[in-house]
């Protein structure tokens, strides 16, 4: 309210005092702060439909490059062998909410957490269950 | 020109100053917040997406809103709180408001004094209180923009360590929030109470911030 100086009003110095709560407030119209994102829960979707089908080369497409890189140090293989054997709820995607680089895809069965790369959003992790105040316990994920 | 930079030395030092810190701390910030979505098993999100993000946000902001807190309570406490000795205090017994004849407005306003100043009324109570309202609102807006950023950095943090969101209301209750508030408020509260105490006793020749090097300890309101 107050970063609408009138035009040509006052000396320099009230122009001045007025803008800084416009330097403060619009920086916050970029920030994103939880809207319903289309591209995570789009990507998640994708994943948990590509997980349905037995797709496991579309969802080690999906999965963001630390998860991969975990999931083959732990099992010893390429992604597409290890994520065979990982069972995950699946479901349909009920709700979704993006913070930053950072997104939570709920499904009917599953939470999934997602981050931002350089390629778009990719799963970090899946097959995740809460556990009240403490972080979920996920079945599938990274660092 | 060469008068203008002489006669405006003060405001645009400090001016440059802030812009060369403030793109100091964008990078330094951008390294540091690389380095935990690295760890976290992010990417490094770009400079201009971290400079226009709720992470860089918050941080300026909860500095911002306590350096404008501190400037306000200085404005308003010292109209009535006085210290014997201090160039920061005005002379003992003149606590408060002061009557419009020593504050120069109304019918006691000068040939050059400011019109608001002259003209009486609500516009001179409000002029009167200017300096107190507008440092006010502007903290009151940066400690505002604090939430808000720090809000969407502290959510953004809790997905990626696989915990729920919370929302604004719940984010006010975060040890977070208020952890960055009055981490800040104390360092200010510090150095606004210290430096009033410290010119009492010490000396900076020249600066009007001090008193004359051989004025008095207990001369109060005297500045050199």
């Amino acid at each position: 309210m107050e970063s609408r100086s009138p035009a040509g009003a006052g000396r320099v110095g009230h122009r001045a005092a007025a803008a800084v709560p416009a330097l403060l407030v619009a920086p916050l119209l970029l920030m994103g702060c939880g809207t319903v994102s289309s591209g995570a829960e789009t990507v998640a979707r994708d994943f948990v439909g590509a997980a349905a089908a037995g797709d496991v080369r579309t969802e080690c497409g999906l999965l963001a490059p630390a998860t991969r890189d975990t999931l083959e140090h732990q099992r010893g293989g390429p992604c597409e062998t290890a994520l065979a054997r990982v069972a995950l709820p699946g479901g349909t995607v009920v709700g979704a909410e993006e913070w930053a680089d950072r997104a939570q895809v709920r499904t009917t069965a599953d939470s999934l957490f997602l981050t931002r790369t350089s390629g778009g959003w990719r799963v970090a992790a899946a097959g995740c269950v809460p556990r009240g105040e403490a972080p979920y316990i996920c079945t599938l994920e990274g660092p | 020109m060469r008068r203008f930079l002489r006669e405006n030395a003060l405001s645009l030092a400090f001016g440059l100053g802030f812009l060369l810190v403030l793109c100091g701390q964008a990078v330094a910030g951008h390294a540091d917040y690389t380095q935990q979505q690295l760890t976290s098993g992010g990417e490094d999100p770009g400079f201009w997406t971290y400079v226009t993000s709720s992470s860089f946000g918050v941080d300026v902001a909860e500095n911002w809103q306590s350096e404008y807190l501190q400037f306000f309570l200085y404005t308003i406490a010292t109209v009535w709180l006085l210290q014997r000795g201090s160039p920061e205090s005005k002379p003992l017994g003149e606590a408060g408001r002061e009557s419009d004849q020593e504050q120069a407005v109304g019918r006691y306003a000068r040939d050059d004094s400011p019109p608001a100043a002259a003209a009486g009324g609500l516009r001179t109570r409000v002029y009167s209180r200017s300096l107190g309202l507008v440092v006010g609102l502007v903290f009151l807006a940066s400690w505002t923009a604090q939430t808000v950023a720090g809000w969407a950095a502290f959510n953004a943090e809790q997905l990626a360590d696989r915990q729920d969101s919370v929302s604004w209301a719940g984010y006010l209750a975060e040890p977070d929030f208020w952890n960055r508030t009055l981490q800040n408020w104390q360092s200010e509260l510090l150095a606004v109470g210290s430096f009033a105490v410290l010119a009492v006793f010490l000396r900076e020749r020249g600066s009007p911030e001090s008193k004359p090097v051989g004025a008095p300890h207990d001369a109060t309101a005297d500045t050199g």
